[in-house]
C-alpha cells in the first residue's frame, strides 16, 4: 500500500488505530512486572515426570480434549465446500457421469515432458516424504511430532505426485480410501475417550497415563488392565536430573494417529477434488 | 541409561517403528505403477540416510530402537515405514 493512498478518511483511521496498539501493548508491558498468572501450568509441571517426554502434546490433550478433533472438522467443512464449488459431483449428480467435471488440460503433465530429475526422483521423493509423515505421527509424544502435521506431509507427497505425474499418480489415494480414513480417524479420536469416561467420569480421561487419580477427591478409578493396555505400549524411560521414570505418553499417540488420519481425509480430498474433480460413478479412483 | 542395550527396556521404543510398519504398508498398498529395482535400493539407501539425520526419538536407549551411542543413531521407524511401503505395495501386485 502507497503512503499516499492513507491520506484523508484512511489516514485519520489508521493513525487512532496504531495510537490504540501502541497504548495497549505498551500498557501491557508495564502492567507485566512479574505478575504473569501462571494458571494450571505449576501443576502441570509438578506432575511432568509421570507424562510422556513430550509434555506439551500429552497436557495440550487433557486440556483441550476434542479441540484439534473440531479443528480438524473444519477441514472437512472446507472439503465439502469444495465439492460443492467445484467438484459438481453433488450439485448435478447426473450431468457427472457423461461429462468430464473438471477439464484435465493445466496439471495433465505427460511424463516425457517432465524434467529427467522429477522423471525418476519423483516416486523415491513422494514415498519418503510419506515415511516421514508417518515417522512425525509416531514421534508425537516423544518430539514435535503430532497427527495434525502428518496429515499435512502426507497430504503434500499426494500433492507433490499430482503435479509431477498428473493422472497418473503414483500415490493413488482414491476417493473411497480417503473417505474410509477420515471415518476412522473421527471415530478413533472420539472413542478413544470412551474408557475414561467409563471409568472416571471424564470424557477424555487419559486412562493409559492415569496421573489425576492420586489427587484426592478425583472420582472413579482405572482398572489396572486399563492403564496395561493403554500406557505400556508407549512407556519410556526417562531419564532426568530427578532419576529415571518409567512414563507414558498412554492415549495421546493413539489420539494421533486418529488425527493423522483425519487431516489426510480431508485434505486429502480437497486436494482430489480441486485437480481431478468429483464423480460420483466411479468408486475409490481418481474422476 | 547411556549404557549399550540390544532390546529395549520398555516397549515405547518399538511400538513406533511397529506402528511405522504398519502404516507403511497401508499406504503402500495404495502406491500405483511401476517400481523398479533401482527405485527400491535408492528409497531404501535414502531412508536410511534420513533416519541418521533425524536420530532415534528421545528417551531411546536400545539398539533395536535405533540407539547405537551418543549422537549415533538412527529414526527406526522412519526406516520401518519405508520398508512397510514397499512391503505394501509387494503385497497389492503389480510390477
Amino acid at each position: 500500500m502507497e503512503t499516499s493512498e492513507l491520506k484523508g478518511a484512511k489516514g485519520i483511521v489508521a493513525v487512532i488505530a496504531l495510537f490504540i496498539i501502541f497504548v495497549g501493548v505498551m500498557t501491557s508491558f508495564m502492567q507485566l512486572n512479574g505478575n504473569v498468572a501462571r494458571g494450571i501450568s505449576p501443576e502441570y509441571n509438578s506432575l511432568a515426570f509421570r507424562q510422556a517426554p513430550n509434555n506439551l502434546a500429552s497436557w495440550v490433550y487433557d486440556f483441550r480434549g476434542f479441540d484439534t478433533l473440531i479443528e480438524t472438522g473444519v477441514i472437512y467443512v472446507g472439503a465439502v465446500v469444495s465439492v460443492l464449488a467445484i467438484g459438481r459431483g453433488i450439485v448435478k449428480v447426473n450431468g457427472v457421469r457423461e461429462e468430464d467435471p473438471v477439464p484435465q488440460t493445466s496439471l495433465d503433465f505427460k511424463t516425457e515432458s517432465i524434467p529427467v530429475i522429477l522423471k525418476y526422483f519423483g516416486l523415491p521423493a513422494i514415498m519418503l516424504v510419506v515415511s516421514y509423515g508417518l515417522l512425525v505421527v509416531t514421534g508425537a509424544s516423544t518430539s514435535g511430532g503430532g497427527g495434525f502435521q502428518c496429515g499435512v506431509i502426507v497430504s503434500s507427497a499426494y500433492l507433490l505426485g499430482m503435479v509431477f505425474y498428473g493422472k497418473k499418480n503414483p500415490l493413488n489415494l482414491g476417493k473411497k480410501f480417503l473417505i474410509g480414513l477420515g471415518s476412522v480417524g473421527w471415530a478413533t479420536y472420539a472413542l478413544c475417550g470412551l474408557p475414561g469416561y467409563l471409568t472416571t467420569n471424564y470424557w477424555q480421561y487419559n486412562v493409559g497415563t492415569d496421573i489425576w487419580s492420586a489427587y484426592p477427591g478425583f472420582p472413579g478409578a482405572v482398572p489396572e488392565m486399563l492403564r496395561q493396555i493403554f500406557g505400556d505400549p508407549f512407556r519410556l524411560a526417562l531419564t532426568l536430573q530427578e532419576g529415571t521414570f518409567n512414563s507414558t505418553a498412554g492415549l495421546v499417540p493413539i489420539i494421533n494417529l486418529g488425527e493423522a488420519f483425519n487431516v489426510i481425509g480431508a485434505i486429502g480430498l480437497i486436494f482430489l477434488v480441486f485437480v481431478y474433480g468429483w464423480s460420483d460413478s466411479e468408486e475409490g479412483k481418481k474422476a | 541409561m547411556s549404557e549399550f542395550m540390544l532390546f529395549p527396556v520398555l516397549a515405547g521404543e518399538i511400538t513406533p517403528i511397529v506402528i511405522g510398519f504398519l502404516l507403511g504398508i497401508l499406504f503402500g498398498t495404495q502406491l500405483a505403477g511401476a517400481i523398479s529395482r533401482r527405485t527400491v535400493i535408492l528409497v531404501l539407501a535414502m531412508s536410511v540416510v534420513a533416519a541418521f539425520l533425524f536420530e532415534a526419538p528421545i528417551f531411546t536407549w536400545s539398539l533395536a530402537g535405533g540407539y547405537i551411542t551418543e549422537g549415533l543413531s538412527f529414526a527406526a521407524p522412519f526406516i520401518s515405514a519405508t520398508v512397510g511401503l514397499l512391503v505394501g505395495k509387494a503385497a497389492k501386485g503389480g510390477k
